[in-house]
């Protein structure tokens, strides 16, 4: 079983890292490329299109949303860690790996959720045709991105509940996986 | 609904991230409340992070990185060495001139810490300085990049409150100030103490730094003086930034510049990413605040109270540095203000004077134990024991008090600055 779902995380994280993590940093380089551009046509120019700034963005915000499940496969999402710290230095390892267990468990529950009440939003918008503020970009592409993103957290948290009770059970397993606990803000 | 509060308190102390905290307490909410639409949950947060302004955070942070990626730092701290290097304990003054210049242009204290931790402290050791006052200096430095415009701390208040975040970063300035001149007060008196080395002067090494440090300068110069000029809009300027560190870099660095992007670029969106899933949390943990009313209800009790705005901000500033103490600057942020904002303004107490009195207080929390971000980071770049660092710290720790008190009593110090120039262009 162990090595069945090595195989299978290992696809998925390479999907991730390296596809997802890739695409949202292009999107991103475009997206700034796009505002560099809008404030040079603007200023430089004197010309402004309508759906430039929602270009910027969308079109940002949507590389971001696909970098969240990178962070999440990576555990680095922002969180208040004095306390299993203190666990942990104090030895109490077992405590540390079942509060870390819940939480997972917690966290894969909620992603679930969030993209499945997602699903009826991004329906609605195309049925309705809805656009963004400019009035000229359709919503639910953006919207879409959103809710595959939270799929795609779904997914690598739940390769991470089974790692966590895995390790609650004394196996270690998808130990090649990069953590990157913390950040630099 | 009693449950909610505990359990938003009990998720956090357990480490989950503070997004999934407070996304999780709104999901009970709406499930227990059968009049309350779940989709609502997935709405306020898609549309908590499509906001135009807040697209100034991943500008400022790339132009920052790509900047960071040109070795502009060690240009920027010659610079500042040849300026004020001279002086009794100069060079550790250069290098808080040298964090408050890479502040203006990066916006993040602790990136800012660690990049100056690789680049200041060997030298401040070859020049004689004690451990822990150079490790000391470099964490503080740091931290005055908070309030130094482009800040991401104040980026985000703004963006939470809805106030004008270029008042915000007008308002940053003369408190930044304060807080590097005090430092300068504290290096002399420990410079005299001490007896440290200065360097010579030498008006050929000045000039010929300032030359190479003339394309870092001019960075601030774009980002101020679009904003000064009320010409762009601080997202524009973000953009602005990014576009002028995008052509220095390809003349700095021609060859390698593709590869120095990509690798900022994906720094950039990593950064971003933490940053806009916690916005989305408090996207969604405001819908469950407007159901509460807890804003409501601690306004309600701070007027029961008699308490006068200034003692209420006193009190506050004493949660926020506790606070401060075991949460790092955002999740402070994120987490108190959209409950006390209301509060606040019930109060009559100014929106940007509280913005700043907020980022003073994250600022000093950079180097308050055990979560001090910045203490970390110079620990993990210098190698120097966390002790170490916190030793050199208390001193300029004291200042920064001494700065955020004063701030607090006279809000004039704050707002004089946005007030004469941003209502001079727009009001």
């Amino acid at each position: 079983m162990d090595y069945v779902f090595d195989r299978i995380y290992r696809v998925v994280r390479f999907l991730l890292d390296d596809i997802i993590g890739n695409l949202a940093t292009m999107a991103m380089f475009m997206g700034t490329g796009l505002a560099i551009v809008e404030v040079f046509r603007r200023y430089v120019f004197g010309v402004v299109y309508d759906w430039g700034q929602d270009a910027v963005t969308y079109g940002i915000v949507s590389s971001v949303f696909l970098y969240f499940a990178v962070t999440q496969a990576r555990r680095s999402h922002l969180r208040v860690s004095f306390v299993v710290d203190a666990l942990e230095e104090g030895g109490k390892q077992k405590a540390v790996l079942l509060i870390r267990t819940l939480i997972t468990a917690i966290s894969l529950l909620l992603y679930s959720a969030l993209a499945t009440w997602g699903i009826p939003t991004v329906e609605r918008s195309m049925m309705m045709e809805r656009t963004t503020l400019s009035m000229v970009l359709v919503i639910w592409p953006f919207q879409l991105a959103l809710v595959v993103t939270f799929v795609l957290m779904a997914i690598v948290t739940f390769f991470q509940l089974y790692q966590d009770v895995r390790a609650l059970f004394g196996k270690k397993v998808f130990e090649w996986a990069p953590v990157e606990e913390g950040i630099d803000i | 609904m009693g449950f909610i509060g505990p359990a938003l308190l009990a998720m956090l102390a357990l480490g989950a991230p503070i997004a999934v905290a407070l996304i999780g307490v709104t999901v009970a909410f709406i499930l227990y409340d059968p009049l309350l639409s779940e989709s609502a949950i997935f709405r306020s947060f898609f549309s908590f992070v499509n906001k135009y302004t807040l697209m100034a955070i991943p500008f400022f942070v790339y132009a920052g990185f790509l900047m960071e990626r040109t070795g502009l730092i060690k240009k920027l701290f010659r610079f500042a060495d040849a300026l004020i290097g001279w002086l009794p304990g100069g060079f550790a003054y250069a290098t808080i001139l040298a964090a408050v210049m890479f502040g203006a242009i990066s916006g993040s204290s602790t990136a800012m810490a660690a990049a100056m931790g690789l680049v200041a402290y060997p030298e401040m050791l070859k020049r004689g300085y004690p451990k822990w006052m150079a490790a000391g200096v470099i964490a503080t430095g740091g931290g005055i990049a908070i309030l130094i415009p482009p800040s991401i701390t104040l980026i985000l208040y703004g963006v939470l409150t809805e106030q004008s975040i270029t008042k915000l970063f007008f308002a940053g300035v003369t408190p930044g100030i304060m807080l590097a001149v005090s430092d300068a007060i504290i290096v002399l008196t420990m410079a005299a103490i001490l007896a440290l080395p200065a360097s010579k002067f030498s008006l050929r090494e000045l000039w010929s730094a300032f030359i190479e440090a003339v394309p870092a300068l001019l960075m601030p110069v774009i980002v101020l003086g679009g904003l000064y000029g009320g010409v762009l809009t601080p997202t524009e300027s973000g953009a602005a930034a990014c576009a002028y560190a995008m052509a220095y870099g390809a003349v700095a660095l021609r060859g390698d510049f593709f590869k120095e992007a990509y690798s900022a670029t994906q720094r950039a969106v990593n950064l971003t990413a933490i940053l806009f899933f916690v916005l989305g949390g408090v996207g969604i943990f405001q819908f469950l605040l407007a159901n509460q009313g807890w804003p409501q209800d601690i306004a309600e009790a701070v007027t029961e109270m008699g308490l006068s705005p200034v003692a209420f901000l006193g009190l506050l500033m004493v949660v926020l540095l506790l606070l401060a103490t075991c949460l790092t600057g955002v999740a402070v942020l994120v987490l108190v203000v959209p409950v006390i904002y209301p509060v606040s303004i019930t109060l009559g107490i100014d929106p940007i004077h509280l913005g700043i009195l907020f980022a003073l207080c994250i600022e000093m929390g950079a180097v308050i134990p055990p979560v001090g971000l910045n203490l970390f980071a110079v620990s993990g770049t210098t190698g120097v024991p966390v002790t170490t660092v916190m030793r050199g710290s208390f001193p300029f720790l004291c200042t920064d008090g001494c700065v955020l008190v004063l701030c607090l009593l006279i809000p004039a110090l704050v707002l004089w600055l946005p007030n004469l120039v941003v209502q001079s262009v727009f009001g």
